[in-house]
């Protein structure tokens, strides 16, 4: 009887033990960590809405919403990677008739290469139905929403404004800017598209120090600041001038739900999916991968080492992992649902310790990567101090995750 | 089974402290290895059975012995009628879950891999896709469901189709391996950029098959064609050759119901297979 007793519980294991591959489509409930990892570095600032670390300048900025006009907490950091003192604050600048009205960073992007930080703001707005030419929208023709900021040696300058005007929507809570991978075109989100609820994306050309310049003179290689006549991001702030180039999508609001940049294309998160966008006969030409059977906003970031991006769908418990080659999406997608998460925010990709972060409501979700870039199947939640975790910056070099949390714990 | 007519010779499978000598584990734990022959491998598979035996020692754990014997009595009626059932033909319905790639070649934008509607020269979107002569797609089928040790004996794929579509589509199996990045200009970019011999998988015997393996004609109230796949799949399974799926090509405009969307359940592959 022991034997049939053994014999019959093997063969039971062995139908019953669960596939080891890992389905394409699968629920994975997170595994709760008693105590923030070592990799991850915590700073106060409330409300925090994005957040973007350079480390050739050991600098981390934080955006949030403020009352007080204090939108953004620039940090320096010490040798050790963590913040050294306390931030310095500045005021996000908005119309003087929009005095009223509360304006809030959305994106921080810096220059790869060069001393340069651009910032996306947004501001409340009348509804979407009645903006544009609407005579209620008048005095938000002048809010300007990208912010081009020089990084000096004393902190951030102003050095120019752009994008404003009918082009633009307002009021929303998503889109950021991208850049291209050679570093030359700036890719900006919220652009009217052909009817009220249809975003479109913009896009300027950059000369050599990051500003727009018009197309023609970009491909001329030519810099509106004269060498030698004039110091490079001279200390005064100015409106841009310069063409903006602008397309619709055929998606709802918001665009330019985070960017990556692939050789050949550009990939944008975007409404129920995200976009690969290259230029074709001088035209932007847009590819548009519709996430399977489920609709929202997503937000995407992608693997700096692998062929693989990542979409959060906001306010779902879903991450999608997808395949692309130089930009342009491949294949079938991974889709993870971590029981019981509500997703927030951009997803921000740990290379070294291979998971991608994505924030919650009082937590920070860490998802497992194989080598490839592929998910593995495990989920880590992180509770943290704060009621919505949105403001993420991963420094590669030092492979620490820097996330803005409410309060100090 | 009796381990005295192997021409082997029986390894030993139980450790030093599992000899306890007359307890008659040694004869169980030979016909395991009858199993396996005189590899060393069923000496692993075999440690859970052994630390099993070790728990049911006499007098170890009476009360566990007597719930372990009342459940194997319990588990014995089920078990014996699901060997039974799998003594027989089976057939499954493969549905779009067991997609395990999927792609777009589309030579009126010859780098993407998903979008091949277009709606302007320069909009391209990926749901409904839209076959044609220049549009075709790719689609692989995991056959993981299919327990080995059987062979297949018949399978049909039903292909659904949009209203109104009065064109051919043709099934052809896939020969040329792809994987990321696969468009109508490549076969795969990562990790080796590998073009087809001809644009849209069309080279045959190279890309594709010499032959197709089915084919039907969508017509106006035809919700679907089902297409005889038995000898592709059978290949496939039987390891005669990699499973690279399979190319659906159409000789003119047809929506397709997308097998990645809403409505996607109408794609199955039926596959009847028996023991070998």
């Amino acid at each position: 009887m022991r034997r049939l007793g053994s014999a019959l519980l093997g063969l039971l294991l062995a139908f019953t033990l669960p596939a080891a591959t890992l389905p394409r489509e699968f629920e994975v409930t997170p595994t709760p960590l008693a105590e923030p990892p070592a990799f991850i570095t915590q700073v106060v600032v409330s409300n925090a809405l994005c957040a973007a670390v350079r480390e050739a300048s050991s600098l981390l900025v934080v955006g949030q919403r403020s009352t007080n006009d204090q939108h953004l907490a620039v940090f320096r950091l010490g040798a050790n990677g963590l913040p050294a003192g306390e931030p310095t604050r500045l005021a996000l600048p908005k119309p003087a008739v929009l005095a009223k009205h509360a304006n809030y960073p959305l994106g921080l992007l810096f220059h790869p290469r060069l001393p340069v930080l651009y910032v996306w703001q947004d501001i409340s707005a009348p509804p979407q139905d009645q903006q544009e030419k609407h005579a209620a929208f008048t005095n938000w023709l002048e809010f300007e929403h990208l912010l081009i900021y020089a990084v000096k040696p004393t902190g951030l300058e102003l050095v120019e404004t752009a994008a404003h005007g009918v082009g633009f929507h307002c009021g929303l809570t998503g889109g950021t800017v991208g850049l291209d991978a050679a570093g030359k075109m700036l890719f900006l989100p919220n652009s009217i598209g052909a009817t009220y609820d249809e975003a479109g994306i913009a896009y300027y050309a950059l000369d050599e120090q990051g500003l727009p310049v018009d197309s023609d003179e970009a491909d001329a290689g030519k810099s509106r600041v004269k060498a030698g006549k004039e110091k490079p991001l001279a200390s005064r702030f100015a409106r841009t001038v310069v063409a903006l180039q602008r397309k619709r999508t055929h998606r709802y609001y918001p665009s330019g739900a985070g960017w990556f940049a692939g050789s050949d294309a550009m990939v944008m998160g975007g409404y129920s999916g995200c976009m690969s966008a290259d230029f074709q006969r001088g035209g932007l030409r847009q590819s548009w991968f519709t996430t399977l059977e489920f609709a929202g906003h997503c937000v995407l970031a992608g693997h700096p080492n692998q062929p693989a991006i990542y979409l959060a769908m906001q306010n779902t418990p879903r991450l999608f992992q997808l395949a692309h080659a130089d930009g342009y999406v491949s294949l079938l997608p991974q889709v993870a649902s971590a029981k019981g998460v509500q997703l927030q925010g951009a997803p921000v990709v740990l290379t070294q310790q291979a998971r991608v972060a994505v924030g919650a409501a009082k937590s920070v979700c860490l998802f497992g990567l194989e080598a490839d870039g592929r998910l593995d199947g495990k989920v880590e939640q992180v509770t943290l101090p704060s009621a919505s975790v949105r403001a993420m910056a991963y420094a590669e070099k030092r492979g620490r995750l820097y996330v803005a949390v409410d309060k100090g714990n | 089974m009796n381990v005295s007519h192997s021409t082997h010779r029986p390894q030993t499978l139980i450790s030093n402290r599992l000899q306890p000598g007359g307890t008659g584990r040694c004869e169980l734990v030979s016909r395991f290895n009858g199993f396996g022959g005189a590899s060393r491998k069923p000496l692993k598979r075999l440690s859970a059975f052994t630390a099993l035996n070790t728990w049911l020692k006499p007098g170890a754990n009476e009360r566990g012995n007597r719930c372990l014997r009342r459940l194997a009595i319990w588990l014995l009626g089920p078990l014996l009628a699901f060997l039974a059932t799998t003594a027989s033909a089976r057939t499954i319905t493969l549905k779009p879950e067991a997609v395990d790639a999927f792609a777009t070649l589309s030579e009126s934008h010859p780098r993407s891999g998903w979008a091949a509607q277009q709606i302007d020269p320069t909009l391209f979107v990926s749901n409904p896709p839209i076959g044609g002569a220049n549009t075709s797609y790719l689609v692989r089928y995991s056959f993981d469901q299919i327990p080995k040790g059987n062979r297949i004996t018949h399978a049909e794929w039903v292909v659904p189709v949009g209203f109104a579509a009065t064109s051919t589509v043709t099934v052809w199996r896939v020969l040329a391996e792809w994987g990321i990045g696969v468009c109508h200009q490549f076969r795969m970019v990562h990790p080796k950029r590998l073009e087809w011999s001809v644009p849209g998988a069309r080279g045959r015997s190279v890309d594709r098959a010499t032959k197709p393996t089915g084919s039907g004609k969508f017509e106006p109230g035809m919700v679907h064609v089902t297409v005889n796949v038995t000898q592709d799949v059978e290949l496939w399974h039987g390891g005669a050759a990699p499973n690279r799926g399979w190319l659906l090509a159409f000789d003119g405009p047809c929506i397709l119901i997308s097998p990645t969307h809403a409505g996607r359940q109408q794609w199955q592959l039926r596959v009847t297979y028996e023991p070998e």
